[in-house]
């Protein structure tokens, strides 16, 4: 995955924080400060997703987005305001997303994979060393060979692998694969993980992080 | 009960009473009037008729040529007498020799006779015979030495009908009357206390809120006054509500800018937080960049909240203001700024007065209000250019006049008559304090004198129409370049606060693309005999006056 994504966010470190964070994810970014330049980039068609801060100087990221014309690339608010009519406001005017600050970075980067993986159908085939996943078809392949598993643990592989190389709690991995709403223990979340170990023969790179989570490490390690 | 129905059922009553009673009065004594013309009347016919018993007695001695008259003969002349009343309806006449009666004329029947014969010597009694009223009259006659009762009575009874009549009569017009001083009364009352209906319903409505809803004054009684003190009453509530309302709804603003204001750093604090604690390899140049944000960002919150309670310290303290030195006072500022100020690439330049001059002011804020002022002055200006702190002696009558050429002569904006000037005071609290110390300027303006600090810079000034907005807490020219210096936004609401205790105001005084002009006007202290209080805090002390005690 390599999408393009415009950050547009006035405040530098900020902006700083998220190109860090988006190139964490893999994706190649681009900073605008201001609302009137953003108009322009994103006019341009050249991004797949773009990161929109509200409080813009001299245009707010409404109006911005009210601008942007036809183009019909994805938009996440980014905001300090986390009120609920300006969050509505933001879905209604057919935002992806709405994120309010302060944010963690792997949220961030969880919120831009679900809007990505919806609106780039392209992204169906994931893979990762022998494993491929086609994401709309629900099927796992390990060596060519079928493996089953289980609606969590897929949804679960597909999180690890879409993060390669970041530590997620247990409290990430609950929110995005059971829902904010699941009410159950986070042991829940190692009995599936131990599953997803055996099943692909993840032992050595899905590891544990001490009094954080788990990671899956890129192959070719040294 | 309400008020018009009190008054109304009161004065109805009273009415009623007083015609009643009055017309009773008059009528009681007519009837008595008109019985007593009937006695006279009655006496005078019965004397009348006494004496034609002895004139005939008389006549008939005459006549007879007799001495004396026998007992017969003289009772023969008197019922002839009695006789020829026949005729006279209007007359009972009666004779009696005790108990016997003797001869009876016209007379109705005697039920209390007896007890009339017992009378001694002279009576008269008023006797109701079934619907007749009679007045008796008896009298002592003496024929031929022997006593005769003679006994008249007079129907009366037509006095007694009128009485009736009348009485009946003045009831029916009592009654009349008094529903025609009813109606009118209700009239009146109703009118009368009209206004104070509508004030009533005035004052609901603005109980229930409608703050703007206000009484009609009319006239000048009593309720007219009323009226006023509620509309006075009503105009302070509703300016009560309002200057509530604007706390209420510049502490929300304060409170969401704040809260606006921590979320920016916290939001790049908490992502390379998070970076730093998921990415797998940080190399070690990545670690420090991130880490440095950590750091600036936190002391920025650090800067923040050091500001925020400096504000509430100003805000809620009183200032313990001591005696200071101009000279001295400059000198310990240019220590501590000189070096900030050249960090930057700046000159600081200090303006002094010739002679000694005394202040009276909290030190330690004064400083931070010169540090405040410095600080934006150091954001504002670019490389080498020039900060002047300036201390100079204005005439007090010249109170709106100074300082605004410091700016104008020395950047050469006078002639191009786009001079930017504004007086901000922090709220409108600041109000009372700045006119207070206009008066008392003026009173004495021969002698005394201000001292005018302002702080210049040749920067990038401040636009006209956000002049006025500079103080609000919060409110940031340059977002980004404030935040590159560490700035919160709140400096100039800091330094407004300052200025207010110390009972003055901020002037600013700003030109576009020239600089900027920040000062404030302090009494200039009389040193003579105000050295002693140098170090006396103004509140009293209790330790010099408890020997007295």
């Amino acid at each position: 995955m390599t999408a393009h994504i415009l950050v547009v966010e006035d405040d530098e470190n900020i902006a700083r924080m998220i190109e860090a964070a988006l190139s964490i994810g893999g994706y190649s970014s681009k900073v605008c400060a201001d609302g009137l330049s953003a108009v322009g980039e994103i006019s341009s068609g050249r991004y797949d997703l773009v990161l929109l801060d509200i409080m813009l100087p001299k245009m707010d990221g409404f109006q911005v987005f009210e601008s942007r014309g036809d183009v019909t690339t994805p938009v996440i608010f980014l905001t300090a305001m986390g009120d609920v009519p300006n969050k509505v406001k933001g879905l209604r005017m057919g935002a992806e997303d709405y994120i309010v600050k302060p944010f963690e970075a792997v949220e961030l980067l969880a919120r831009i994979e679900v809007v990505l993986r919806r609106t780039l159908k392209e992204h169906t085939t994931l893979s990762y060393g022998d494993i491929s996943i086609e994401t709309d078809k629900h099927e796992v392949t390990l060596q060519g060979t079928p493996v089953l598993l289980t609606p969590k643990e897929f949804d679960l592989l597909v999180f690890f692998v879409s993060n390669i190389d970041i530590a997620l709690t247990r409290e990430h991995l609950i929110s995005r694969v059971w829902g904010f709403s699941f009410g159950g223990e986070t042991r829940t979340v190692d009995t599936h993980v131990q599953q997803l170990r055996k099943k692909l023969h993840l032992q050595n790179s899905l590891v544990t992080i001490p009094r954080l989570g788990y990671r899956l490490e890129s192959r070719k390690e040294p | 009960m309400k008020l018009w129905q009190k008054i109304f059922l009161l004065t109805l009553t009273l009415v009623i009473i007083v015609i009643n009673a009055s017309s009773l009065a008059l009528l009681s004594n007519n009837h008595r009037l008109s019985i007593e013309r009937e006695q006279q009347n009655a006496l005078a016919r019965h004397n009348y008729l006494d004496l034609e018993i002895k004139n005939n007695i008389i006549y008939t001695q005459l006549v007879e040529r007799k001495v004396n008259l026998t007992e017969d003969e003289a009772l023969q002349v008197a019922i002839a007498v009695l006789g020829r009343q026949q005729s006279d309806a209007t007359m009972g006449v009666s004779l009696h020799k005790q108990p016997i009666l003797v001869r009876s004329v016209n007379q109705a029947s005697l039920a209390t006779t007896v007890d009339l014969l017992n009378e001694p010597d002279f009576s008269s009694v008023i006797e109701e015979l079934g619907d007749k009223t009679y007045l008796y009259l008896v009298s002592t006659v003496s024929l031929a030495d022997e006593p005769y009762q003679l006994i008249t009575s007079f129907d009366i009874s037509s006095t007694y009908d009128l009485f009736l009549v009348d009485f009946n009569q003045i009831r029916f017009i009592g009654i009349i009357s008094a529903l025609i001083v009813s109606g009118i009364l209700l009239l009146l009352a109703r009118g009368l206390l009209k206004p104070l209906r509508n004030l009533s319903s005035t004052t609901s409505l603005i109980a229930s809120g409608d703050l703007d809803k206000r009484a009609t004054v009319k006239g000048h009684d009593e309720v007219a006054e009323v009226a006023r003190s509620l509309n006075t009453m009503a105009d302070s509530i509703e300016s009560n509500v309002t200057a509530l309302e604007e706390l209420a709804e510049s502490r929300r603003v304060f409170i969401s800018n704040l809260a606006h204001e921590m979320k920016t750093p916290l939001t790049s604090i908490l992502g390379f937080a998070d970076i730093l604690r998921v990415k797998r390899k940080v190399s070690e140049e990545e670690r420090i960049e991130y880490a440095s944000v950590i750091v600036g960002e936190t002391k920025r919150l650090q800067e923040l909240s050091g500001k925020l309670m400096e504000l509430l310290f100003v805000g809620n303290l009183q200032i313990t203001p001591q005696t200071v030195e101009v000279h001295e006072f400059a000198s310990e500022l240019t220590v501590i700024l000189e070096p900030i100020v050249k960090s930057h690439s700046l000159k600081l330049k200090t303006e002094l007065p010739a002679e000694a001059t005394f202040l009276r002011i909290d030190k330690e804020l004064m400083k931070s209000f010169v540090f405040n002022l410095v600080d934006n002055s150091i954001k504002a200006s670019s490389p080498k250019g020039t900060i002047r702190l300036i201390f100079e002696l204005v005439k007090s009558d010249a109170h709106d006049l100074g300082g605004g050429e410091v700016l104008a002569t020395d950047v050469g904006v006078a002639s191009s008559g786009e001079e930017v000037r504004g007086a901000v005071g922090s709220t409108g609290a600041s109000e009372p304090a700045g006119s207070a110390a206009r008066e008392d300027s003026t009173a004495s303006a021969a002698e005394h004198e201000l001292v005018k600090l302002t702080v210049v810079d040749y920067g990038i000034g401040i636009p006209a129409e956000e002049i006025a907005l500079i103080v609000e807490p919060f409110y940031m020219l340059n977002k980004a370049r404030t935040r590159k210096h560490g700035g919160a936004g709140l400096g100039l609401a800091l330094c407004s606060e300052i200025a207010r205790a110390h009972g003055s105001e901020l002037e600013i005084k700003s030109v576009q693309g020239r600089g900027t002009a920040v000062s404030i006007l302090l009494n200039r202290e009389n040193p003579v005999g105000e050295e002693p209080r140098e170090d006396t805090p103004t509140q009293k002390t209790p330790a010099g006056e408890k020997p007295r005690d």
